[in-house]
């Protein structure tokens, strides 16, 4: 949807400032608010840490099989032995996240590298060349936009089918469109700059300027956009494997998890509030990452 | 949406305002705008057609029949669906018969996919229009408290709202809703599409990313606005910020709000696929769920079709709105916006 929109603008920064000053009349409701510009950071650092170490060592975290399943032991509600409760088989559901976050993980990668490669090899030519080029691509630009991303992607799971990798791919192309659009608008800005012409009249090459000069630029920004698709990567993804085209049953993976626990929805509302609730936590951590990222404050 | 606005040329003849050269401008959009659905038809023909795949055996494969075929009706049926034609035959012959109105036949239920389609939305159409309400009421809404809040607390809560929103997965709101709602206060019934009690939790759920969306854009152009002179002439005037805000900055603050309508009503509608599923309702997005699951390439390509249409229909009228509306906007003598 309109992703860069979400980036601050110049004009958004403008407040800050404007806070800063107003900070010696602000009561204690506002002081404390004020600090959690230092915490909230470090918070949500934190979150992302812990899920990379979930992804990287899940045997660690939660040494339990996350398959295996305990019928004595069924639909417990959470608590000191079984942190997020227990399923309708008596699988642990703590286990079952963890395990299943390398799975979510490893596909939203997929799809932001998917998505950031072929929008930029879209989206650069298209600002940097100009005239035709860039008139040719602003139209494949348009249309990519004018499919809503969700059906863009389960476009691609009709052809391929459900599993994983394919969500992943499917989710990776339907974020081509903002990829591509943000990149051309960051390299056409970047390239009306002094420095570019400064580096053209000291005799660099097109190839050159743009390698050396453009993209160490636009670099930032794209990361920024990057991290924050990162976040929306995982929610189209879950959206997904909670539909039903992700990694099949008994494998874990967030989106399936919080699918499962559907049914058990009136007797057993952990099942499905805790899975999505770390998801939220991600990309809601994610999300305010990248906005650190792109606004520098 | 808006790709004029970045290549007008600096040479452009300004035209004065009152005679601005709608004509051309409507006919560059109209343009635009069929190119653009034929665009999305393309590609999802190429997307759907022409992957290294089989239709007439995912179709067989898809059912989950494992029936065996004969060779002669699996001619038959490709026959049928003029796959035993070239790429570029089957593209046009498919192309034209989408323009007189024929956009094929379901492959599970070999029905029309229109008839599909049509009987699906008076289920959908209700859902995505309240959605797309209470997101714009909403969106709104949080955008002027965030703006009109003077503590710098509140301002930052109501201004950190719309990121939430957009984060949070849709599907989950839907069942923290039928949760709270329907089965620890059963207020509203959990499944079904019977009246209007059971429109508002899907709605609800539905939304909240549009919300946030509305909500972001519509509170970036109210901050730009305040910052303009004929705020700051306002409040000079003695206006209070609420005052200001309200019948000075919330009007010239439309226009972006408006430009993303489109993508609105495009996502309202293929977020019905989620939500509908949540709820289960009968829809727009279950037909489209069904149809992915069966690999029903028809019915998919309809809706990827119909979705397309949607997007550019909202478009071109909220441009049009914005250029019939707003005076700043300036044409130049071919009609593109200067």
């Amino acid at each position: 949807m309109t992703l860069e929109n979400t980036l601050p603008t110049a004009a958004n920064r403008g407040g800050a400032d404007i806070a800063v000053r107003l900070d010696e009349r602000d009561g204690l409701p506002a002081r404390l608010w004020r600090s959690t510009r230092f915490v909230l950071p470090v918070l949500a650092g934190l979150v992302v840490f812990t899920v990379v170490l979930w992804a990287l060592f899940p045997w660690y975290f939660a040494p339990q099989s996350p398959t295996q399943t305990f019928p004595a032991s069924r639909l417990l509600p959470p608590g000191a032995e079984h942190w997020f409760g227990t399923d309708y088989v008596g699988r642990d559901l703590y286990t079952r996240v963890v395990h299943g976050t390398r799975v979510s993980i490893g596909g939203a990668s997929l799809a932001v590298f998917i998505g950031f490669l072929i929008g930029c090899l879209i989206g650069i030519p298209s600002g940097y060349v100009g005239g035709r080029t860039d008139e040719v691509c602003m139209r494949v630009i348009d249309v990519l936009l004018a499919i809503p991303s969700l059906l863009l992607a389960l476009m691609v799971v009709t052809v391929l089918g459900p599993g994983t990798g394919n969500a992943a791919i499917a989710v990776g192309v339907s974020l081509i469109g903002t990829f591509a659009r943000l990149s051309r608008t960051e390299v056409l800005r970047c390239r009306s700059e002094a420095y570019i012409e400064a580096a053209y009249l000291a005799g660099s090459s097109r190839f050159y300027t743009l390698v050396f000069h453009v993209l160490p630029n636009v670099s930032g920004t794209l990361i920024a956009l990057g991290v924050l698709e990162f976040g929306l990567a995982l929610l189209s993804l879950a959206a997904l494997s909670f539909l039903g085209y992700g990694a099949a049953a008994p494998t874990p993976e967030w989106g399936n998890l919080v699918a499962e626990g559907r049914n058990y929805i009136a007797i057993a509302g952990w099942l499905t509030i805790l899975p999505g609730a770390v998801i939220a936590l991600l990309v809601v951590s994610l999300n305010y990452l990248s906005r650190r990222i792109a606004g520098r404050h | 949406m808006s790709q004029n606005t970045q290549t007008s040329s600096a040479y452009a003849i300004r035209v004065r305002a009152g005679r601005r050269p709608y004509g051309a401008y409507v006919r560059r959009r109209l343009v635009n705008s069929v190119f653009v659905v034929l665009g999305a038809y393309t590609l999802g023909f190429f997307i759907l057609f022409l992957l290294p795949s089989d239709p007439v055996a995912i179709m067989l494969d898809g059912s989950g029949s494992g029936l065996y075929v004969a060779p002669e009706q699996l001619e038959q049926l490709r026959e049928r669906y003029n796959l035993d034609r070239s790429v570029v035959e089957q593209y046009l012959i498919q192309l034209f018969s989408a323009v007189r109105g024929d956009i094929g036949y379901s492959i599970q239920f070999n029905e029309p996919v229109t008839d599909l389609i049509l009987r699906a939305l008076p289920a959908t159409l209700p859902l995505a229009l309240l959605a797309g309400f209470v997101a714009l009421v909403v969106g709104s809404a949080v955008a002027l408290a965030a703006q009109g809040a003077r503590a710098s607390w509140l301002r930052t809560l109501f201004e950190s709202l719309p990121a939430l929103g957009a984060s949070v997965p849709v599907f989950w709101v839907g069942l923290l809703l039928l949760q709270f709602f329907a089965f620890r206060f059963p207020i509203f019934p959990p499944i079904g599409n019977d009246g209007w009690r059971a429109l508002v939790l899907p709605a609800l759920a539905l939304s909240v990313p549009s919300a946030a969306a509305i909500a972001q854009v519509f509170s970036a152009s109210l901050s730009v606005a305040l910052a303009q002179p004929y705020c700051k002439y306002a409040k000079a005037k003695g206006c209070t910020h609420w005052q200001v805000l309200v019948r000075y900055a919330a009007k010239n603050a439309l226009p972006p709000v408006i430009g993303i309508l489109g993508v609105t009503a495009g996502g309202l509608l293929t977020g019905s696929v989620v939500t509908e599923t949540v709820f289960t309702r009968e829809g727009l997005g279950r037909l489209t769920e069904n149809a992915v699951t069966f690999q029903d390439i028809p019915v998919v390509q309809g809706i990827v079709l119909f979705c397309a249409l949607v997007f550019v229909a909202v478009t071109l009228i909220a441009d049009l709105a914005v250029l019939a509306l707003d005076p700043r906007v300036s044409l130049d003598a071919k009609g593109s916006r200067a």
